[in-house]
């Protein structure tokens, strides 16, 4: 590659690095450094793509002086400015403004003033808080609470399972369509589930209500059917 | 033969201008606007092509820079700082503003005569020529050869202004200037 020819790989001519800087400076209106000029006597073809791109920049800067308003139009513009100065702005700001935040008070009251200052910025964690509190408040009820329970409808006391279990309660409404056969039989399947799972045997009247309770749920799933299908095997 | 443009200005007393204007003289960032606001005006009018729009772009950025006046953590980069705000300015005023528009043609300084007037109005097409193919330019050449040129900022300024190198800020102005030339001379 002679001195002359452009190198393909960069956008530069072949200049030496200590004169790229200056190349540079040159397109941009400054005149040619010495060493500068030392070289471009040397490389005509890159005097010559100097001088293009320089044609353009003056294009530029001649646009520009074209569209220069005059002196007046700048100094309206300088009154305009200062004349606002202290006018409510209505700039769309984009960014944070900050404001001087006040001293905090002293005692229980900076602390409330700082627990406000908090939740204030921080909204999202208030709220995250706030919910996550909710939410374990809702689980440890959950948990407290073994069953919700139904009013009782109005229909007369069934037979006693095969299994001689206490009277038990009125019947949960889920259970109402059932007749004291069906009853009967998901009452004895339920007390062997509750011995199954351990169950408590002597707390009677809890473990009937649990059972009677659990029946309507169990029942729409055919848990006590798949139960029973199990206990055949 | 290479004709010399003049150098940008480096005014000796912006920067004590600058730390008594963010203290609050008004008096100091009344000379502050003085010498910025005609770079700054030519800078966003070449973004933004409408002098109305970039006389009010350049009179809300020294508004927002009054008002966010203790932002400005070194006083030294005042020049810098006012640009960016101008130019963010610029740009979020170009992206929602959505096409382009440009300054009416009663701006274009049209010929009056006949004679002549076939070079005037090249010269002018020339001028439209050289605005579009600018336009064409990724954003951030564009933005180097208007702080360059129309706002006659130095690349270490600019480089402030955009928040790179100042090498880097050369060598987006010489690639702007290459792919200018490859726009004009593909006609």
């Amino acid at each position: 590659m002679t001195p002359t020819q452009r190198d393909p790989d960069t956008l530069l001519p072949p200049l030496p690095a200590e004169l790229e800087d200056a190349w540079i400076d040159a397109l941009a209106g400054a005149s040619p450094s010495p060493d500068l000029q030392r070289w471009l006597d040397q490389h005509p073809d890159a005097a010559r793509d100097l001088d293009q791109l320089t044609q353009l920049t003056h294009a530029l800067a001649a646009e520009r002086s074209e569209r220069h308003p005059g002196a007046r139009f700048f100094d309206a513009l300088h009154d305009d400015i200062l004349a606002q100065l202290d006018a409510p702005q209505p700039v769309e700001l984009r960014g944070f403004q900050p404001t001087p935040a006040p001293a905090p008070a002293a005692g229980w009251l900076g602390l409330m003033d700082r627990l406000r200052d908090l939740l204030g910025r921080r909204p999202t964690l208030a709220y995250a808080g706030a919910m996550s509190l909710a939410l374990l408040a809702l689980l440890a009820f959950a948990l407290a609470s073994p069953t919700t329970t139904t009013p009782p409808p109005t229909t007369p006391p069934l037979a006693s399972a095969p299994s001689a279990q206490p009277p038990h309660p009125a019947l949960p409404a889920g259970l109402a369509h059932l007749d004291p056969v069906e009853l009967a039989a998901l009452q004895e399947q339920a007390s062997r589930i509750q011995i199954d799972l351990g169950g408590a045997e002597e707390d009677d009247d809890a473990s009937d209500e649990e059972a009677l309770a659990s029946l309507v749920g169990w029942n729409n799933l055919g848990f006590l059917a798949a139960h029973d299908a199990d206990d055949a095997e | 033969m290479i004709v010399t443009l003049p150098q940008p200005p480096t005014p000796p007393t912006l920067d004590h201008l600058g730390a008594r204007a963010q203290a609050g003289d008004r008096e100091a960032f009344g000379e502050v606007v003085r010498l910025l606001q005609e770079p700054l005006y030519f800078a966003i009018l070449r973004l933004v092509e409408h002098s109305a729009d970039a006389r009010d772009l350049t009179q809300r950025a020294f508004l927002q820079a009054w008002t966010q006046r203790e932002r400005l953590e070194n006083p030294a980069a005042l020049r810098g700082w006012i640009f960016a705000i101008g130019l963010n300015l610029a740009r979020n005023h170009v992206r929602d503003r959505g096409a382009r528009r440009f300054d009416p043609v009663e701006d274009l300084h049209l010929p009056a005569r006949e004679d002549g007037a076939d070079a005037d109005l090249e010269a002018l097409e020339d001028k439209e020529r050289l605005r579009r193919y600018l336009e064409a330019l990724p954003p951030r050449q564009r933005e180097v050869i208007a702080l360059r040129i129309d706002a006659e900022l130095s690349f270490r300024e600019i480089g402030q202004t955009l928040g790179c190198s100042e090498g880097a800020a050369r060598v987006n102005f010489h690639h702007g200037l290459l792919r200018l030339r490859e726009l004009m001379a593909g006609e």
